[in-house]
C-alpha cells in the first residue's frame, strides 16, 4: 500500500532522517518507535506529503507521493502530536470546518459526525467549547478529524502524549476497534513501548534519523533471544556494586534508574549466584533479584544502549 | 471554501474576550474619554451663532438724504443731471441696506436677529448685557457718508459698536461685517462716481468673512476622534489575523487544511477577505455606536461605505503580507511588531491623536500614504459635506495600497516545496 524508499530530510548541518526504508501493507498496523527527536514526525511528515524529502520516494498504491499528492491526501488521515483543533470552536464546529474544507455532502457530513463523535466518545460534549476539554478529550477529538473522511490509511503521530491512563486506554482500544472493523490500516509512532506492543503488527525502530530494527515483535524481541534480562532492586544503589558488575566480563548492558539496577548477560550463563556474591561484598542490601523476559525496551537499550525515554 | 475559512475566522475572533475588548471596547472607551479629556483643545467645535443685535439711529435716514438732495439742487447743474441724482441718491440707503440686505440675509438671519431700538434704551440694554452687540448710528451719518463719497471729501461719518465682551467671536463677527459693509458702500460711491457703476459690489457680497464657516460642515472634536480611533484601532485586525494564521501553522492546522487538498492560496485568498470582513464589520460596529453615543453621523452615506470598504481591503492587505512573512520566518514576530510599533507610529503619522498634518505638508504627505491616514482623510473630507471629487483620490490610494500588500505578500508567501 504504501513503500518508503531512502528517504532523507537534512536541515542545514543537521540530518533529521537519514535513509528510511519501510512498508506498509493494507489492513495492518505498523509500529514508529523511537525516542523524542528520532526523526519520526519529520518522516511522517514527508511520508504525508507535507514536506518534500532532501532524498528518497514515498511510493502510496505505485504512485510517488512527492509528485502527485493528491491521491495519497484523499485517502490519509494524519492525527499530529500537536493538538490542531481550534480551541474557540466546539468540537461539532472543529469537526463541520475540517469536514467542509474535505469538500464533503452537508448531509452526509452530519451524519459522518454524528458517526465520529461516536467512536471518539464525545457526544455529549459536541457543543463545547474544545478549550473546556480535558487533554484526554482533545487528544480523542484531535483524532476524531482524521478519520472524518473516512480515510484507508491513518498515521498517528504519538496520539496518546500527556494525557491519564484512561483516556489512554480508550484512544489504544479506539485504534484496534478502527483497525478491527473498518480494517483501516494505521502507522503508530510511540516513544511508549507497551503502547507498540499491545497494537502492532510489526514494529520499526528508529533513532537518530535511522531505522535500527524492524520485523514482528517476535523477531524484534529475538534479537535478545540470547541472553536474559535480571532487574535488581536494592534499598540503595551502590556505585562499588554497580561498577562491579559492569567490569564483569558477562554483562552486555547495564542500566540504573533510582533503586533498580538492569543487566542484559548471556543467557548461557549462570548469574544469579555472581550477583549475590557481588552484593555481599559491597554491602548492598538486595529488595530482590527477578529473571525477564526480554522486552522492546530491552531491545532498545541493547541496540542504542539508551534507555527509549532518555 | 472561502466562505468556511471566513466564517471560522469570525467565530473565532468573535469568541475571543481579550481581542473582543482591543478591537470594539477599547476604541470606544477612547473616544469617549478623550471627547471629555482633550477634546475642547482642538477648538474645532464651531458654536452655533444666535446672536441679538441692536441698532440705535439718532437720525432719521430718509431725511438726511433729502438734505442732501435739496443742497444739491441749489447747485449750478444741468436740470436733467439734478434728476438723475435725485433718483439714485432716493434709492441709496446705507442703513436700511445695512438692515434689509445685510442682516436681512438669508444665511445671516439664521445667526442675528436685528432689533432696532431708541436712542433712550442704550445705557439699559448695555448695562443688561441684552444684546451682544449694539450699533449706533450718529445723527447725520447716511447725510456725510453719501455726501462725501459724491464729493469725494473726507468723512468723519462713523458708526459705533458696542459689544458684549463676553462673547467675543460673535462680536467679531458683527464688527467684520461692519467694516466691510462701510468699505462697500466706499467703493460703490467712487465706482460709480467714475462710471463704473457696473463693477459695484452688491450688499449681497458683504458676508466674506463669515463665508468659511458657513461654506462646509465642521468636524467636530467627536467625530474627529471618532475616525481617529477607529482607523488606528481597525489596523489591529490585520495582525490580530496574522497571528491567527500563524498559531494556525505553528498547531499543525494549516497542515490539516492542506492534506485536504486545499491550495495554500485558497488560504491565503481565504485570510485576506476573512481580514477585510472583519475589519469593515468592526468599523460598522464602531461608527454605529459613535452615532448612537456620540451623536456622529454621515452627510453621505455611500461615500462613508465606499471610504469604510477600502479601508478594510487595506487592513485585509496588511493581514496577508503579515502573514506571509510569519510563515516565510516561521515566527510570529512580524505581527508582534506591527502590533506593538507600526500601528502606534501610523496612528500618530495619520492624525489618530492629534491633527499632525497641520504641522506641515511634509507631515500631511508623511499621514496621508498610511492607510488609517489616507482613510482617516477620506472620512474627514466626507465628514465635511465634500463631495465625491475630493474624496475618490484616498479611495484610489487605498485601492493602490491594498494591491501592493497583496503582491509583496504572494511574493513572501512559501511557495509549495518551500515548507510553508
Amino acid at each position: 500500500m504504501l513503500e518508503v524508499t531512502d528517504l532523507k530530510k537534512q536541515y542545514k548541518q543537521t540530518k533529521a532522517v537519514d535513509g528510511v526504508n519501510l512498508f506498509i501493507e493494507q489492513g495492518e498496523i505498523v509500529g514508529l518507535l523511537g525516542p523524542n527527536g528520532a526523526g519520526k514526525s519529520t518522516t511522517i511528515s514527508m511520508m504525508s506529503s507535507l514536506i518534500p524529502p532532501s532524498e528518497g520516494d514515498v511510493r502510496f498504491l505505485n504512485e510517488s507521493v512527492i509528485k502527485q499528492p493528491q491521491k495519497l491526501r484523499e485517502k490519509l488521515g494524519v492525527v499530529p502530536q500537536e493538538i490542531a483543533l481550534y480551541l474557540n470552536l466546539t468540537a461539532r464546529e472543529n469537526l463541520q470546518f475540517f469536514g467542509k474544507i474535505y469538500k464533503m455532502d452537508k448531509k452526509q457530513l452530519g451524519a459522518k459526525i454524528d458517526q465520529v463523535l461516536e467512536i471518539i466518545g464525545l457526544v455529549d460534549k459536541q457543543n463545547d467549547l474544545v478549550k473546556t476539554f480535558s487533554g484526554g478529550m482533545k487528544r480523542r477529538l484531535n483524532i476524531g478529524v482524521a478519520l472524518l473522511h473516512d480515510p484507508s490509511l491513518v498515521f498517528m503521530d504519538e496520539p496518546t502524549v500527556g494525557i491519564d491512563p484512561q483516556s489512554r486506554n480508550y484512544i489504544l482500544d479506539t485504534v484496534k476497534r478502527l483497525n478491527r472493523e473498518k480494517n483501516m490500516t494505521i502507522l503508530y509512532t510511540s516513544h511508549y513501548m507497551e503502547e507498540v506492543e499491545y497494537l502492532c503488527d510489526r514494529i520499526y525502530i528508529m533513532d537518530q534519523g535511522h531505522i535500527i530494527a524492524s520485523g514482528s515483535k517476535d523477531d524484534i524481541k529475538n534479537i535478545l533471544s540470547a541472553e536474559q534480562t535480571f532487574q535488581i532492586e536494592t534499598a540503595v544503589v551502590k556505585e562499588e556494586f554497580t561498577n562491579l558488575l559492569k567490569e564483569h566480563p558477562s554483562v552486555r548492558q547495564l542500566t540504573v534508574q533510582e533503586k533498580t539496577v538492569t543487566l542484559l548477560v548471556p543467557k548461557e550463563v549462570v548469574f544469579f549466584q555472581t550477583i549475590i556474591e557481588l552484593a555481599e561484598q559491597t554491602n548492598t542490601e538486595l529488595k530482590s533479584v527477578q529473571v525477564q523476559k526480554p522486552s522492546l525496551e530491552d531491545v532498545f537499550l541493547h541496540l542504542t544502549g539508551r534507555a527509549l525515554r532518555d | 471554501m472561502i466562505f468556511n475559512l471566513v466564517k471560522k475566522q469570525l467565530l473565532l475572533i468573535i469568541r475571543n474576550r481579550q481581542n473582543f475588548t482591543l478591537l470594539l471596547a477599547m476604541p470606544l472607551v477612547l473616544v469617549f474619554i478623550i471627547k471629555f479629556a482633550i477634546g475642547d483643545l482642538m477648538h474645532q467645535d464651531v458654536p452655533e451663532i444666535d446672536a441679538a443685535v441692536a441698532i440705535v439711529e439718532h437720525t432719521n435716514e430718509e431725511e438726511d438724504i433729502q438734505r442732501l438732495v435739496d443742497e444739491l439742487m441749489l447747485l449750478p447743474m444741468e436740470e436733467g443731471d439734478k434728476e438723475k441724482i435725485k433718483n439714485n441718491l432716493s434709492s441709496f440707503q446705507p442703513i436700511q441696506i445695512l438692515k434689509d440686505q445685510v442682516f436681512g440675509h438669508e444665511q445671516l438671519k439664521e445667526m442675528f436677529t436685528l432689533e432696532e431700538i431708541t436712542p433712550e434704551e442704550i445705557e439699559k440694554a448695555k448695562q443688561e448685557e441684552l444684546y451682544t452687540a449694539i450699533i449706533e448710528v450718529p445723527a447725520g451719518f447716511s447725510y456725510e457718508l453719501v455726501k462725501s463719497t459724491i464729493f469725494n471729501g473726507k468723512s468723519d461719518a462713523q458708526l459705533t459698536l458696542y459689544v458684549d465682551q463676553g462673547e467675543d467671536f460673535v462680536a467679531n463677527i458683527v464688527k467684520d461685517l461692519l467694516l466691510t459693509f462701510e468699505e462697500q458702500m466706499h467703493t460703490s460711491s467712487v465706482l460709480e462716481r467714475n462710471g463704473l457703476a457696473d463693477l459695484m459690489v452688491m450688499p449681497e457680497d458683504i458676508k466674506g468673512e463669515i463665508h468659511s464657516i458657513s461654506k462646509v460642515d465642521p468636524v467636530s472634536g467627536t467625530t474627529y476622534y471618532a475616525v481617529g480611533m477607529s482607523v488606528m484601532f481597525v489596523l489591529y485586525i490585520a495582525s490580530t489575523m496574522g497571528s491567527y494564521a500563524f498559531e494556525e501553522k505553528r498547531i499543525h492546522v494549516f497542515d490539516r487544511i492542506l492534506l485536504a487538498n486545499v491550495s495554500r492560496w485558497i488560504f491565503f485568498t481565504g485570510t485576506f477577505f476573512a481580514s477585510a470582513i472583519i475589519a469593515l464589520a468592526q468599523l460598522f460596529i464602531l461608527y454605529g455606536f459613535c452615532a448612537v453615543i456620540f451623536g456622529v453621523h454621515w452627510p453621505n452615506v455611500t461615500h462613508f461605505l465606499l471610504i469604510s470598504l477600502g479601508v478594510s481591503l487595506a487592513v485585509g492587505g496588511i493581514a496577508s503580507l503579515l502573514t506571509a512573512i510569519n510563515y516565510r520566518f516561521q515566527s510570529e514576530t512580524a505581527s508582534t511588531v506591527f502590533s506593538s510599533v507600526i500601528i502606534t507610529v501610523f496612528a500618530f503619522l495619520g492624525g489618530s491623536f492629534y491633527p499632525v498634518g497641520n504641522l506641515s505638508e511634509l507631515v500631511k504627505f508623511l499621514g496621508d500614504l498610511t492607510p488609517n491616514g489616507a482613510g482617516m482623510s477620506a472620512y474627514l473630507t466626507s465628514a465635511q459635506g465634500y463631495g465625491f471629487s475630493e474624496i475618490y483620490m484616498y479611495l484610489i490610494y487605498l485601492l493602490l495600497f491594498t494591491v501592493v500588500m497583496i503582491l509583496a505578500a504572494v511574493w513572501t508567501f512559501p511557495k509549495r516545496g518551500k515548507e510553508a
